[in-house]
């Protein structure tokens, strides 16, 4: 049986000629928290997408090497299905304002048929919901346009709306680089919840050593699209091995 | 897979192997009463050496809930006496051990009944003290500062009387040795009590 959900083997991205990722062998173990750490332009939304295979969407973008989810090579995959079990929060909170707060989340099962009733909807938004600790906040008020939502709620909504396909890994670019502090510990508070009861495999991309310490399980520090140090979070931050890694914990890098 | 979901799940963890340093620490401090009360030979280097890894391990999850969740105030306090107390649990199951040592050195030797009273009251220190870390207790902690009082009487007393003769028999000689060790072991009670006492916040 495969230990990692994710396996990336020689991956390499130019992006309009430019180099952004440099032979990366990534990793991220089954049912786990593993955080892509790094500074701002260092490669680490393209591994991402990558892993979701969004990156193409991106114009001039070629991609080399392999991407393996759950032993599976994704790039042999239709990029959809792959999107349906492999969901993803960006950094700015993005709820489609036309729709109600309980459509936003409906509209993922809806889409890929995995209801057959409005019980069973009802049921998987009340869910997802729950999960991203909205519910509470919400429940009297699923008719009202997102737009109402605090920013730190819609962020909420938007992972609502990842969890409501039920996938088996959770992308997070930067999920609370534009909310509150309060709402960023709800949501690392959720994410953690998800790993532990719901046996999700999570990536979260962060610039913020003190973040990555915080929520992962395995840290993968990448800089100037090389992956210089992966490891248990405990070893990364108490004996990095390579002193760039040192260098950035500190803050003399970035 | 190890995610905890707080600060307090975390501080939990280091509580459970302190915890486990403790039952150490006083299982080797209960075997030692048990043997200078049966004059028998005692080993305790596995204790030691199980304390000694606690310890270790005790460092480096502290060390790691103060990176990962940057505490402040009296929780950074509580992390640092946590720290400081797994060394007191580590040099008292280390003390013991080296009482087991001189005890084994002389098997068969009667030692004085009052030193058996002195290892019952050390032990007792210890207990008391971690009592006071774990419910947070500042007044089972003043009363370890006391107790040390009547330790430090006894290990002079015992020391007067063999610096006063010529010639000291052996169980006196063995007696004085044991209870400067006991001495010790209480001294580390009394740090833990003092880490509770500066650690805790102001009620």
């Amino acid at each position: 049986m495969e230990r990692d959900a994710v396996r990336t083997e020689n991956l390499n991205v130019w992006i309009h000629g430019k180099h952004v990722l440099k032979n990366i062998n990534f990793r991220a173990a089954v049912s786990a928290i593993t955080v892509i750490m790094g500074p701002s332009g260092s490669g680490k939304s393209t591994l991402l997408r990558s892993i979701n295979r969004l990156i193409e969407i991106v114009p001039g973008t070629k991609v080399e090497g392999k991407v393996y989810i759950f032993g599976r090579d994704i790039y042999s995959d239709d990029p959809y299905r792959v999107r349906r079990y492999v969901t993803m929060v960006s950094q700015t909170p993005n709820p489609f304002p036309h729709m109600s707060i309980y459509e936003n989340v409906a509209i993922g099962p809806k889409l890929h048929r995995l209801v057959r009733s409005k019980e069973e909807l009802d049921k998987i938004v009340r869910w997802a919901l729950e999960k991203a600790m909205l519910w509470d906040e919400v429940k009297d008020r699923l008719n009202d346009p997102p737009t109402r939502l605090s920013g730190g709620q819609q962020q909420r909504l938007c992972l609502a709306r990842a969890l409501a396909l039920k996938p088996r890994i959770l992308l997070l670019d930067e999920p609370t680089a534009n909310i509150d502090p309060v709402n960023a510990r709800k949501i690392e508070e959720a994410i953690k919840m998800l790993v532990k009861e719901e046996g999700i495999t999570v990536i979260f991309v962060t610039h913020t050593p003190a973040q990555a310490v915080r929520v992962a399980d395995f840290i993968a520090f990448i800089y100037n699209g090389e992956l210089v140090e992966y490891g248990p979070a405990r070893e990364i931050a108490l004996n990095p091995r390579h002193r760039l890694t040192e260098m950035y914990l500190r803050g003399e890098i970035g | 897979m190890s995610t905890t979901l707080s600060a307090e799940e975390d501080l939990r963890h280091i509580e459970t192997s302190l915890d486990k340093l403790f039952r150490v620490a006083m299982e080797s401090l209960e075997a030692v009463e048990n043997a200078l009360r049966e004059a028998k030979p005692l080993d305790l280097s596995a204790n030691t050496a199980l304390a000694e890894h606690l310890k270790d391990t005790i460092y480096t999850e502290a060390l790691f809930f103060i990176a990962k969740w940057q505490p402040l105030g009296h929780e950074l306090l509580y992390v640092e006496a946590l720290i400081k107390v797994s060394y007191d649990l580590f040099r008292i199951t280390r003390y013991a051990n080296e009482i087991a040592l001189t005890i084994s050195l002389a098997p068969g030797t009667r030692i004085d009944s009052q030193v058996v009273e002195v290892a019952r009251t050390a032990r007792e220190m210890v207990e008391r003290a971690f009592r006071a870390l774990l419910e947070k207790k500042r007044d089972i902690a003043k009363n370890v500062e006391e107790l040390d009082a009547v330790i430090d009487r006894a290990y002079r007393a015992a020391l007067q009387g063999v610096a006063s003769k010529e010639q000291v028999p052996r169980e006196e000689a063995l007696a004085c040795i044991i209870l400067r060790q006991l001495e010790r072991v209480a001294d580390h009670a009394t740090y833990i009590a003092r880490e509770v006492l500066r650690a805790l916040a102001p009620s």
